[in-house]
């Protein structure tokens, strides 16, 4: 090892400090609002979350209070359960017809960017105001499709107003807003798998499905990862649609997470108890989020 | 430990992390010599808007000391806003809303004490009773009315004609009968079906809350200290007319105020009860219908009173406060009152109007000599609640078959006795 002169040194670890400098000042607007915006307030309202804050005048700390208050809450527990129903419902089988759909329109065939389009449209559109449609449409008095249905025969209850349909009907509104925006996910993954091996496992003599199974499925695990965790989230995180579409109704029916976050603080004005079911729903999504992390990342495929 | 808050924070900080934007407005004070600019917001956003610029427009035009700056928002917006805008000192000098939130914002300190200035107003007396009563939490005058309007009973003249109907219904008994006769339901395709009586039970003027109180019961006593939704009047009420809409499907289960209105002016329900704003649009939608009084019953005849006051920002400074008294006076005078009367159907809000000056809106001058109405809640801090959290579900599950009324009921009673 030869020594170095003291000049030398310097002149290194000034050029080593601006490297290591460089990332983080290219990432400091983005940081900045991310922190001001998001991880401010979150702070904010896990402080707000051990008081009995309503909005206006000073409040109490409470400790953990509005914590214990969530095990004797019939508000919560059914709100909690409408969310899971919800997740359940919707991320399979928003995942599973968007894969089948990005595999079909993955293949060359004509008007294939018009039925792209088609399917990403809804994700597009403001989903307050297709929600807005969708309930003129659902209507069981002067509602177009209930009316076509009927005329079929087919039973549809008393619409979103009916206490046993009200949840099927949002999710499938919830299912179709998002499919697309799943399916073009997908498509980019596909679009990544090497052109080469498929045509390597045909000269092998693999068949449709052993090449989906072997091929496909390993190779786009990452972006069926991301797929996984931000369906499950938006899942969680229903609230326009069912805002617009039942308000929650009818009692309560449709009442999720977020809704009650939204009715506690907002119309109830216990800015508190809201905070404590917020930060109930960020821990729950971040717990799952790591467990699907690891799920995925045990599974990841390379060739 | 009390904790002050950084109040701006945390409403932006709330409101993001529930990923609903808020924008603050509120425009500053100017000194106490100069002209001085005041807010004004209100959730007029249907057919009275119009009526509403106009007075604002007039005001400003009317002198040059004092100019409003009015913001209309839809109301579930304008109450997202309303008190996060007060915590954060940017509230608007005169918020214009519903007489039912006036006891929870009033208990929280942001409206002004208006007892001098009625004490010093001469033309106070003019105003309607029931509407000033409306303004009072606690005894103290936190408002002035803005527009007052009682429920009336609105028929599709046709429906009623096709049915053989002459006689228009005195008692809640006969209206029941006839609500029956009209109905023809069509279980196979409910699209098809036309019904008696429309009764929503979310997002509207309680209708049940009426036919409660024209019984001896309702939701809470008159003087607002009592629950009287357990009470046998108020249990029998509900029985009979869950009864009606379950069996005899008088109106569709589930209704909400805006699919009312839609069925209405559909021509699919002959009987609806709603206030004179419903009326514009009925007209548009090409129905031939009238207005009558809500009929009586077994102990009195009453309608909802669906009033909005004026409020003024307790923070407002002198000069704020009295341009903001200088509008509400502009705004309650006979010359406006007939005006808004003429355009939008409500009845004026004092009662030394002529009614030979409302003749031009026969709707207006049926709302007019509209008596006897009262708030569903009265003086109740916790009024949200109440309704959207015990009384429409409560309604909802009953006419679901999720109980009977009494057992729901006695269940209501209890949540609403922790709320009072």
């Amino acid at each position: 090892m030869t020594t170095t002169s003291p000049a030398r040194t310097s002149r290194g670890s000034a050029i080593r400090r601006r490297t290591l400098l460089t990332p983080y000042v290219f990432l400091a607007p983005a940081l900045g609002v991310l922190g001001f915006f998001v991880l401010w307030p979150m702070v904010r309202a896990l402080f707000t979350s051990f008081t009995n804050s309503s909005i206006i005048g000073t409040s109490e700390f409470t400790g953990l209070a509005n914590y214990e208050r969530l095990f004797s809450d019939p508000a919560f527990g059914n709100a909690l359960l409408n969310t899971l129903v919800y997740v359940v419902a919707t991320t399979p089988v928003s995942i599973l017809l968007a894969l089948g759909l990005a595999l079909l329109l993955n293949r060359r065939f004509a008007g294939r960017t018009f039925f792209r389009a088609v399917i990403f449209f809804p994700f597009v559109v403001s989903f307050g105001i297709i929600s807005i449609a969708w309930s003129f449409i659902l209507d069981p008095q002067v509602g177009l499709v209930i009316g076509w249905l009927q005329q079929l025969g087919i039973p549809t209850g008393n619409g979103l107003r009916d206490p046993a349909w009200a949840m099927p009907l949002v999710a499938f509104v919830g299912i179709w807003r998002n499919l697309g925006f799943y399916m073009v996910l997908f498509l980019a993954g596909l679009q990544s798998v090497p052109r080469e091996l498929y045509e390597a496992a045909e000269i092998d003599g693999a068949g449709g499905w052993c090449r989906f199974r072997s091929i496909t499925l390993p190779l786009i695990s990452n972006t069926t990862m991301f797929v996984v965790i931000i369906a499950t989230i938006f899942a969680f995180q229903a609230f326009d649609h069912i805002y617009v579409m039942t308000n929650g109704g009818p009692f309560f029916k449709t009442e999720t997470l977020v809704m009650l976050i939204y009715r506690t603080g907002f119309e109830n004005f216990q800015m508190g108890y809201a905070a404590a079911i917020s930060w109930v729903l960020v821990v729950v999504v971040l717990a799952l989020s790591l467990a699907q992390m690891a799920f995925f990342n045990r599974r990841a495929v390379r060739y | 430990m009390t904790i002050k808050r950084s109040r701006g924070i945390l409403a932006i900080g709330s409101a993001l992390a529930l990923g609903i934007g808020l924008v603050g407005c509120g425009s500053p004070g100017e000194s106490a010599d100069g002209p001085v600019t005041i807010s004004f917001w209100n959730g007029f956003t249907s057919s009275d808007r119009p009526a509403v610029e106009e007075i604002v427009a007039r005001f400003n035009e009317s002198q040059d000391d004092v100019t409003v700056e009015m913001t209309i928002q839809p109301w579930d917006v304008f109450y997202q806003k309303l008190l996060p805008a007060y915590s954060a000192g940017e509230g608007p000098t005169i918020a214009g809303f519903n007489a039912l939130q006036f006891p929870g914002y009033a208990s929280k300190g942001v409206l002004a004490d208006l007892t001098d200035f009625y004490a010093e107003w001469d033309e106070a007396e003019n105003l309607s009773a029931p509407a000033v009563e409306a303004t009072m939490y606690d005894g103290v005058n936190y408002g002035v009315p803005m527009s007052a309007a009682s429920t009336m009973l609105y028929y599709n003249k046709a429906l009623l004609e096709a049915a053989g109907i002459t006689e228009l219904p005195t008692t809640l008994d006969e209206l029941a009968e006839q609500a029956v006769q009209l109905t023809q339901y069509n279980a196979s395709n409910p699209t098809e079906s036309v019904y008696g009586f429309a009764i929503p039970d979310h997002a509207a003027v309680s209708t049940w809350t009426v036919l409660m109180q024209a019984n001896g019961g309702g939701v809470v006593s008159d003087d607002g200290t009592e629950t009287l939704i357990g009470s046998d009047e108020s249990i029998s009420t509900i029985e009979k007319w869950a009864d009606l809409v379950r069996d005899e499907h008088i109106s569709p289960v589930g209704l909400g105020g805006v699919e009312g209105d839609t069925l209405f002016s559909a021509g699919k329900a002959a009987y609806y009860v709603n206030g004179p704003w419903a009326s514009a649009g009925f007209i548009d939608a090409g129905v031939d219908f009238g207005v009558i009084p809500v009929p009586e019953g077994s102990v009195r005849q009453t309608a909802t009173l669906d009033s909005n006051n004026f409020g003024i920002n307790a923070a407002a400074t002198d000069a704020e406060r009295a341009g903001a008294e200088e509008f509400v006076k502009f705004w309650a005078s006979v010359e406006q009152q007939t005006y808004w009367a003429l355009q939008t159907g409500f009845a004026p809000t004092r009662t030394d109007v002529e009614t030979s000056a409302l003749e031009g809106n026969p709707n207006s001058l049926a709302f007019f000599e509209a008596k006897n109405s009262q708030l569903a809640f009265p003086g109740q801090v916790n009024y949200a609640q109440m309704d959207n959290d015990v009384l429409t579900p409560t309604i909802q599950r009953i006419l679901n078959g999720e109980g009977t009324v009494r057992d729901l009921f006695t269940e209501a009673a209890a949540q609403i006795d922790a709320l009072l």
